[in-house]
């Protein structure tokens, strides 16, 4: 069975092909995209360039935007702590990219998730729930940062102790790995430091953090691996 | 999936109704609920499953909006008054096109804008809807035909406004 031409492509008098254009046009902004893939903790590229504005999100301490949905929310939570790491590119789970197996955002879902060819669930809108366990990092890790801004080099490893303790596998691990980092240089071990640094350099060399932990490293006093 | 799926799913909120400062919020609300399910879904048939959620998300989101807004549906219609110099044309036909497939019904519509808008062949529809081959072809006969109308109809009540006194 052969299409017919679309009314875009001709069959449709001006009229309509004006109309259908108006709506054709209409695009999403990336930005929208990239609080997705934030928020299902996937770290997305066009994220990076966009540093400068994450970071000034969380240099004011608050989460920027305003969506009305709880999911926008942790979305926007998840970008400043991505923030707060200095770079901007978030959410790298360690080992993988999270495609949501293991981004458990605990969003409830419908009753039944449908067969091919079944039923989609019925009114999702209704069963997104307001808290999930990447929250719940970002909200750890939100307290590591807070150790940090304080210079606190101590409350911030226990911190860190302590996210690694609720979140074994968390999302977020790469990002708490970048943190401790941090803690341990401004707590004064630079050898643990570097040594962390260089080791995470290593096992994640296209990590969106590279070029802060290559600054840590520096800071620790020699130079980042290669 | 995000990827790939995201505009598809994001225009298709936003021409089923879904508002344009809502739309991202619902986009993402799609795919939240398509990862938590992921594990669930019968292999092949991720875009099929976010395809329907998106569908009940704009269902959704369109009964909440006109539950806490009676009057937006109003406030659109006005819209196709010759309109504040900051809309634009582009916006404008935008509007009055989603006034016009807004009264197509909604089988009708889905597969008019993944047709028309989108550019999804007949077969693709047909795995994306679930439904056979000629129900697509029968569907979106009958959306053509009904869009010529309600554009015609939508034309001719728009020219008396226009017209001397």
């Amino acid at each position: 069975m052969k299409d017919p031409r679309r009314l875009l492509d001709g069959d449709g008098t001006d009229e309509q092909r004006a109309l259908l254009r108006a709506g054709a046009l209409e695009e999403p902004s990336h930005d929208g995209r990239a609080r997705v893939l934030a928020a299902l903790g996937v770290a997305a590229p066009s994220l990076a360039a966009s540093s400068a504005q994450a970071q000034s999100t969380a240099a004011g301490g608050a989460a920027a935007g305003s969506g009305a949905l709880s999911v926008t929310k942790l979305a926007v939570l998840a970008l400043g702590s991505a923030a707060l790491l200095g770079t901007g590119a978030l959410l790298w789970p360690r080992g993988e990219t999270a495609t949501g197996r293991d981004a458990r955002t605990q969003v409830s879902a419908p009753e039944s998730a449908p067969q091919r060819g079944g039923e989609p669930p019925a009114d999702p809108a209704h069963h997104v729930a307001p808290t999930g366990s990447v929250a719940l990092e970002i909200e750890a890790l939100e307290r590591v940062r807070s150790e940090l801004a304080h210079k606190d080099g101590q409350a911030a490893l226990a911190a860190l102790r302590r996210y690694a303790s609720a979140h074994p596998r968390g999302v977020l691990a790469h990002e708490a790995d970048v943190l401790r980092v941090e803690a341990l240089v401004i707590d004064g071990d630079a050898p643990a430091a570097l040594e962390l640094a260089q080791q995470l350099l290593r096992r994640h060399g296209d990590s969106p953090h590279r070029a802060r932990l290559e600054a840590l490293a520096r800071q620790a006093g020699a130079p980042a691996a290669q | 999936m995000v990827e790939r799926d995201y505009r598809l799913i994001w225009r298709l909120l936003r021409r089923l109704g879904v508002h344009e400062h809502a739309v991202d919020d619902a986009a993402q609300q799609v795919f939240l609920v398509a990862a938590e399910r992921l594990t669930d879904i019968a292999p092949a048939s991720e875009r099929s499953f976010v395809f329907g959620t998106a569908l009940r998300v704009a269902q959704s989101l369109r009964r909440k909006h006109s539950r806490e807004d009676p009057s937006a549906d109003t406030d659109l219609s006005a819209s196709s008054l010759p309109g504040p110099d900051e809309l634009s044309e582009q916006r404008r036909a935008r509007e009055r096109l989603d006034r016009i497939i807004e009264q197509l019904p909604l089988d009708l519509r889905t597969v008019f804008i993944l047709f028309e808008l989108e550019g999804l062949s007949s077969p693709q529809i047909a795995e994306l809807v679930a439904v056979p081959l000629g129900t697509v072809a029968s569907r979106l006969r009958r959306a053509r035909e009904r869009f010529a109308e309600l554009v015609a109809d939508e034309r001719a009540s728009r020219v008396p406004e226009k017209g001397p006194r």
